[in-house]
């Protein structure tokens, strides 16, 4: 074994795959500094409840999970730097960081990507009244928030958040309109027979699929809305069947939730050039990497649902495969000693990883909406792009996502594209029949969010400034 | 768990110190934060994870997200107004 | 993309390799001049510098000998409607350069009378004059050069434009296409062989406007033209409430900032990032980005209140006289340059027209631009 390498790791995002990689990898020895927006750990599962929603939310799994991963970090001799977000990442890793106290750069480290998942959207007409949340978003508002989105509630879009979210409203009071889903309702019961095989999710999807039946809810499968309009109290939705566009339902409700399943964050992965492919099953762009969270770059690696969806159980296991890897390429520990602490670990992961896998083409159940959005229909959110506009653009020769965001604004705004990214390049397949490769993804930028243009500046004086010598006459 | 009173516009909110500002805004009736810079449109919280960035808000003046943003005693919120 | 292209050679009148705003004129005024056309670019049109760059029409920044042409294509950018086809949104604006030191009002001083004596409208202005024209700078300004023929144009639109009118004009435009070499052919003309394609490309003539890439590809035709690459910097911020409305800038020319007509606000001015054009990818370097900023927001205060929304860099060509290239580089006038033009995005379609017409017949003069003035080989060439 060649000497041990006790550089620095730094761990960015404090969800359930980073935190535990984090944990591990100070238990190897290795100096971790752990990153993470929240003012604590535990990501978008585990997020702290605020103090409103510690008195309105019935005790769950999530509340308890997340004190333990919480409590578990704050014992260990992980560096956190919470409240914390980064913009910026260099080619040698150097990592732009904005925080409480303003900008600052951590020199170049091996950097572990758990910056999880984020939500995929799919537009309809009206979709931008504020009345409108994505699932997740419902879901963190009311798990953190202890707050309805409304009290009665449509839940729409695709995957297993789906009855999460429905379960959720129920549980703080409210009511549930109706449930849409993109997906078949056999695949489904498909889902449902491999279940035994993951105990902690049958028991806890038995238990929502009784209460919401108990409830009466109308389940509407391969559906989705196709319209909303607002009125004097809320909405009413137009919810269209995708197998027969003639059958309409409409429902009233408070406010309605919807998204289309998960996706990995891919912003930090492509701007540090490591190598991507498309999942056809999940739809998505995720990095190429081994089992324990390898890239191309011996310098990073990614891990958790960062690294394609999986959940939050193999989550914690691939953030903890991921520690003992690294502490195995740093000659930290031996190889034997890697295959002991993997071996139960990997074990549960592939069984887990059945499962998982299983739920990508539920999550993913809504890819067929970009090609039948109506011409009125807002795309782009921020510059508030409508599908006409993109069409148009297309026929008239705008060959990929970045051509169509010069030629349209479309993805131009402050979320980067990340709302529209989906739907522009669902648009781009359908009018043009190009793959998912040739279309490509809005090219990534720094700062990955807005920034406070004071935030860069700080205090100074002209005589700080170092100008360049002048322009040439 | 402690009651506070913040404003928004001319609304004086009751929250809880600590819990995110669109989540006080919300039991409260209110789920418009803003206009779009482009066409006046009504906004809101949409994502809750950082990424829409159309919860953002200014407290006290600095922009910041109000579905993440804690409340606290006597701030006041106002819309981030873009051109 | 011609279908044909893919089974059977097919020779155009003149192949174009870069799509920029030079190549682009070029293929343009070609095409309407009754010649086939073919336009090649390594990516989609307009990605490298002409889409990326700040959208500055500016007799400030530009290089005092180019005045003249920067001003011809000042005009060609506010008539866009009528030569391309369509508006660009290319706004005239008056033009700040401001001095906030003894030094620098001495270079603003100098620079604005050698503009003059080329025909700039240029003139210094006091302070109080300044914020009059421009109530949002800082008052602690020493002195303004001030011209009435600035403005700007939002750089994105100007592809989608071009590639509207180009089709229009029947050019064959060939995107995604790395030219991989460009050799003689038997019988006259140039093989242009790209890295996607079995069968070359054939022209009875080229022309080269691959800008960055210039180096390389003349070199393939025997000349050794040592070409800068700048990796400019751009900073655009989210809307904001109206905080100016000319384009302003500082004596030594390291800052240009702009208002748009939607609000946003673009911080350029030639600060540095790091890169290399052959292996792709490249990076903002924090000092300079927090140098740049810190500029912008000292020429306007209220910037305080703004948001950064992008940091981008784009490339900018350079030869070793910071001079153009722009014309024939054989003297069988079958190979052209054009390119290298510094602040080449307000002259840029002046001299895209200009070589047009050179290869139609005319006989514009370009022997300021010569590309043979820096070849021992002058305009021998280099076929044989």
């Amino acid at each position: 074994m060649s000497n041990p390498d006790f550089s620095p790791v730094t761990v960015i995002g404090g969800g359930i795959a980073g935190t535990t990689s984090a944990i591990a990898l100070a238990r190897h020895g290795l100096p971790v500094t752990l990153i993470d927006e929240q003012p604590t750990a535990g990501g978008q599962i585990f997020r702290a409840p605020s103090p409103y929603a510690r008195q309105t939310v019935p005790p769950n799994h999530e509340f308890s999970g997340g004190d333990a991963l919480r409590h578990k970090l704050t014992a260990s001799s992980v560096d956190v730097r919470f409240s914390t977000r980064a913009w910026g990442l260099s080619p040698t890793l150097a990592l732009d960081l904005i925080g409480p106290d303003g900008i600052d750069q951590l020199p170049p480290s091996t950097v572990v990507v758990a910056n999880g998942a984020t939500e995929r959207f799919l537009p309809f007409q009206g979709w931008t009244t504020p009345r409108i949340t994505g699932l997740a978003g419902a879901s963190i508002l009311m798990r953190n928030g202890g707050t309805l989105p409304g009290q009665t509630v449509v839940v729409a879009g695709s995957g297993p958040l789906l009855f999460s979210v429905a379960h959720q409203v129920l549980e703080l009071g409210g009511k549930v309109a109706a449930i849409v889903d993109a997906g078949h309702r056999s695949d489904w019961l498909r889902l449902g027979a491999m279940l035994s095989l993951d105990p902690a999710r049958l028991t806890q999807a038995t238990s929502w699929m009784l209460r919401l039946r108990k409830a009466g809810i109308p389940i509407h499968h391969r559906a989705h809305i196709s319209a909303v309009q607002e009125t004097e109290t809320g909405l009413l939705l137009n919810v269209s069947e995708m197998d027969h566009p003639e059958r309409r339902h409409v429902y009233a409700s408070e406010a309605a939730a919807c998204g289309y399943g998960l996706k990995p964050s891919t912003l930090i992965t492509r701007t540090a050039g490591v190598q991507h492919r498309h999942d056809p099953v999940g739809g998505y762009l995720e990095p190429v990497t081994d089992l324990a969270g390898r890239t191309c770059r011996p310098d990073l690696y990614v891990t958790g649902d960062a690294a394609g969806i999986r959940g939050m159980a193999v989550a914690r296991l691939r953030g903890l495969i991921t520690a003992h890897a690294i502490a195995q390429d740093r000659s930290v520990i031996s190889g034997e000693t890697y295959e002991t602490l993997t071996r139960a670990p990997l074990r549960q992961l592939r069984r887990l990883e059945a499962v998982s896998r299983r739920m990508l083409p539920l999550m993913n159940a809504g890819s067929a909406i970009p090609a039948h959005l109506q011409d009125e229909t807002i795309v782009c959110r921020c510059e508030r792009v409508k599908a006409a506009t993109l069409r148009s653009a297309i026929k008239a020769g705008a060959e990929d996502l970045n051509q169509l965001k010069a030629w349209t604004r479309c993805g131009m705004g402050p979320c980067q594209g990340r709302m529209c990214e989906d739907s522009a390049r669902g648009l781009l397949m359908a009018v043009c029949g190009k793959t998912s490769e040739d279309a490509g993804s809005f090219t990534a930028r720094m700062p990955f969010f807005p920034l406070p243009l004071t935030a860069v500046t700080g205090t100074f004086a002209y005589s700080d400034i170092p100008l360049p010598k002048a322009a040439p006459l | 768990m402690q009651s506070v009173t913040f404003t928004f516009l001319s609304h004086a909110i009751e929250g809880i110190e600590g819990e995110p500002v669109a989540a006080a805004l919300r039991r409260a009736g209110i789920t418009e934060l803003g206009q779009s810079g482009v066409d006046d449109t009504p906004r809101g919280a949409f994502c809750f994870m950082g990424i829409c960035q159309e919860c953002r808000v200014r407290i006290d003046g600095a922009v910041a997200y109000a579905c993440k943003a804690p409340v606290l005693p006597n701030m006041t919120v106002t819309p981030y107004v873009q051109s | 993309m011609t279908p044909a292209l893919q089974s059977r050679p097919d020779v155009f009148d003149t192949v174009i390799v870069g799509a920029g705003v030079m190549g682009a004129t070029t293929a343009l005024f070609l095409a309407r001049g009754g010649q086939k056309v073919a336009l090649v670019d390594r990516e989609d049109m307009f990605r490298a510098a002409s889409g990326v760059n700040a959208g500055t029409l500016t007799l400030h920044m530009t290089r005092a000998q180019l005045i003249p042409h920067a001003i011809r294509g000042r005009e060609m950018w506010l008539d866009s409607a009528t030569w391309l086809g369509e508006d660009v949104g290319a706004i005239a604006t008056p033009g700040l350069s401001m001095a906030f030191t003894e030094a620098e009002e001495e270079l603003l001083r100098q620079r604005a009378q050698v503009r003059q004596d080329m025909g700039a409208p240029i003139e210094v202005v006091s302070p109080e004059e300044a914020i009059q024209i421009e109530p949002g700078v800082n008052p602690a300004i020493r002195a303004a050069a001030y011209c009435a023929l600035d403005g700007h144009i939002p750089t994105y639109r100007v592809g989608a434009a071009y590639a509207r009118a180009l089709r229009q004009a029947g050019v064959t435009i060939i995107e995604n296409s790395p030219v991989e070499t460009i050799t003689p052919a038997t019988g006259g003309g140039y093989d242009i062989r790209i890295s996607n394609r079995v069968q070359p490309v054939q022209g009875r003539r080229i022309v080269l406007s691959t800008g960055a890439w210039l180096e390389k590809m003349l070199g393939w035709l025997g000349y050794n033209i040592p070409i800068r690459c700048l990796i400019n910097q751009l900073v655009v911020t989210e809307t904001l409430p109206p905080v100016m409305g000319s384009v302003l800038s500082i004596a030594n020319g390291l800052l240009s900032l702009k208002q748009f007509a939607n609000g946003s606000v673009l911080i350029g001015g030639g600060w540095q990032g790091e890169g290399n054009i052959h292996q792709g990818g490249t990076r903002v370097i924090p000092e300079n980005l927090r140098g740049n900023v810190r500029l912008a927001q000292y020429v306007v205060p209220r910037l305080d209140e703004a948001q950064i929304l992008r940091v981008w860099l784009g490339l900018e060509s350079e030869t070793p006289d910071a001079m153009p290239l722009i014309g024939a580089l054989t003297p069988d006038d079958d190979a052209f340059v054009v390119g290298c033009v510094h602040s080449g995005f307000t002259s840029g379609p002046y001299m895209g027209r200009l070589l047009a017409e050179r290869i139609l017949g005319g006989n514009p003069d370009l022997s300021p631009f010569d590309p043979t003035r820096f070849s021992s080989l002058a305009a021998t060439g280099t076929r044989s």
